[in-house]
């Protein structure tokens, strides 16, 4: 045991494979979430269902930005949400937690519109410096 | 004058076994991508061969595992590492001939292994060093890729469950140009290293770098880079259709889950310094997404005929490269054994190619493969 432990890097190793089963396997579901924001957008606005299709939508632009970024500096996903509230867009943010949580697309769409409720009586959700 | 003929001629060498793991490798990249249609084939390989070129510049980690932590770099000579790289070349050849998706990198790690315990005996190999950096991570890595891209189809067909499948599958797709860049940007991060770490030792064994001032030339960098490129975009096709293919019909969804696997896992191992098989983890990540979806759709079959090709890998090239070197010692330890044997190489390749050219141009058009 010894012997082995010397002959291998055990700390390298286990970062390969930590490092692997994140990366891997978080691209595959913020991927997923992208196709089904794009996917529902794209069908709520043919059946012209407006705010269900900007929602969707702002799911997928999160999605595929991986909600990556620095708050502080405006990076990636932060410029992304920052610049739409200047538009006067609605934002939703959906926590890695929630997207989880969810087990079939219904589930997604309550937590939608409950999101959706909260932002008509706040104002807002998403705040810049707010995590 | 017959050392600096000899350190052109392992160099040239170097290269072409560069050009070759491009040209054999080239189906661990763009063969999902081309089998779901996300790309076409001539759009996929450019793009891999572009991105393999890039991804040579990201880092050298790689490089410094094989010129410093697999044999002593003071025991290495040039003829060592020619008849490495010649045993390494000509395994890479012998299983795309039979249209076996084998590793470049075991083999030229083999051909380097084999070599040298001919020229040196087992103690100039640091046994530590090829079990702790190859042959471990080689064992986890395709079972890595394949549990990263199980739990990852798993998650992916949960969560798009309810979505139809044209609009959800024309998704995937369009994730495929990236999730293929990405393992295209992986191969050529790991496996020009192995070249990189090569020619370097070559130099050290030369004497023009300093064995304990590990340092990898710039020109060395874009040589390698170059080659790998070159060799991918020439490609592959007779591979290409054994992994994408053969082991199991996929999906854009598996495609895309197998190459963001592939990627993550070749990604991973190049910042820590393991030299890893793509053909290895790219195949594990394929029937990783296969038996995700259904344990069945996998041909064990032909999975289980890739593994004994692995397995024979290392000692196959490792004995190849210990007669090569066997053979050019008859001739003394200048110049003249590595150009025989490299005149002979090539004739043998020329004569191979041509007899392969030949038989496919004889079957009907739908046989080919």
């Amino acid at each position: 045991m010894i012997l082995a432990t010397a002959i291998v890097d055990t700390h390298a190793l286990l970062q390969l494979v930590y490092v692997s089963l994140i990366a891997g396997i978080g691209i595959c579901v913020v991927y997923a979430v992208a196709v089904i924001g794009v996917t529902r957008s794209s069908e709520r606005r043919r059946a012209e269902r407006r705010v269900a299709s900007a929602l969707y939508a702002a799911l997928a632009t999160i999605a595929a930005a991986g909600v990556t970024g620095d708050p502080g500096d405006l990076t990636r996903a932060h410029s992304v949400l920052t610049r739409a509230l200047s538009q006067g867009r609605e934002i939703i943010v959906v926590t890695r937690a929630e997207i989880e949580q969810l087990t079939e697309i219904s589930q997604l769409i309550l937590l939608l519109k409950r999101k959706r409720a909260q932002l008509a009586v706040s104002g807002t959700i998403y705040q810049i410096g707010r995590k | 004058m017959d050392g600096d003929l000899l350190i052109i001629l392992v160099v040239a060498t170097a290269l072409a076994f560069d050009f070759t793991n491009g040209f054999h490798d080239t189906a661990n990249v763009v063969a999902t991508s081309i089998s779901t249609r996300a790309l076409s084939p001539r759009v996929a390989v450019t793009l891999a061969a572009i991105l393999n070129f890039a991804g040579a510049f990201i880092s050298l980690k790689v490089a410094s595992t094989i010129a410093t932590g697999i044999v002593d770099a003071g025991a290495v000579t040039l003829p060592i590492i020619f008849a490495g790289l010649i045993g390494a070349s000509t395994w890479n050849l012998a299983t795309w001939y039979f249209g076996l998706p084998s590793s470049s990198s075991h083999a030229l790690i083999g051909g380097v292994v084999g070599a040298m315990i001919a020229a040196h005996g087992t103690a100039a190999v640091q046994f530590g060093g090829l079990l702790g950096k190859v042959v471990i991570p080689a064992f986890v890595s395709p079972l890595l890729a394949f549990v990263v891209a199980g739990i990852g189809i798993v998650l992916t067909y949960r969560l798009v469950a309810r979505l139809r499948p044209g609009p959800a599958g024309r998704g995937f797709r369009y994730g495929q140009i990236f999730s293929g860049g990405m393992l295209a940007l992986a191969h050529g991060t790991n496996d020009a290293q192995k070249t990189m770490g090569v020619i370097t030792l070559a130099l050290i064994a030369h004497g023009d770098i300093a064995r304990k001032a590990f340092a990898v030339p710039d020109w060395v960098v874009i040589s390698a880079a170059s080659a790998i490129a070159l060799g991918t975009y020439v490609g592959g096709w007779r591979i290409i259709r054994t992994l994408g293919t053969r082991i199991i019909k996929m999906d854009p969804a598996q495609g895309f889950t197998a190459q963001s696997a592939g990627a993550a896992v070749v990604l991973a191992a190049s910042h820590v310094g393991f030299p890893l098989s793509t053909t290895h983890v790219m195949a594990g990540g394929v029937m990783g997404a296969g038996a995700g979806k259904r344990v069945s759709a996998v041909r064990w079959g032909v999975a289980g005929n890739m593994a004994i090709a692995w397995l024979l890998t290392l000692p196959g090239a490792a004995a190849v490269g210990a007669v090569t070197y066997g053979a050019t010692s008859l001739f003394g330890s200048g110049f003249l054994g590595p150009a025989i044997i490299a005149t002979i190489a090539i004739v043998a390749l020329v004569v191979a190619m041509t007899k392969r050219a030949r038989e496919l141009a004889a079957r009907p058009a739908g046989a080919r493969s």
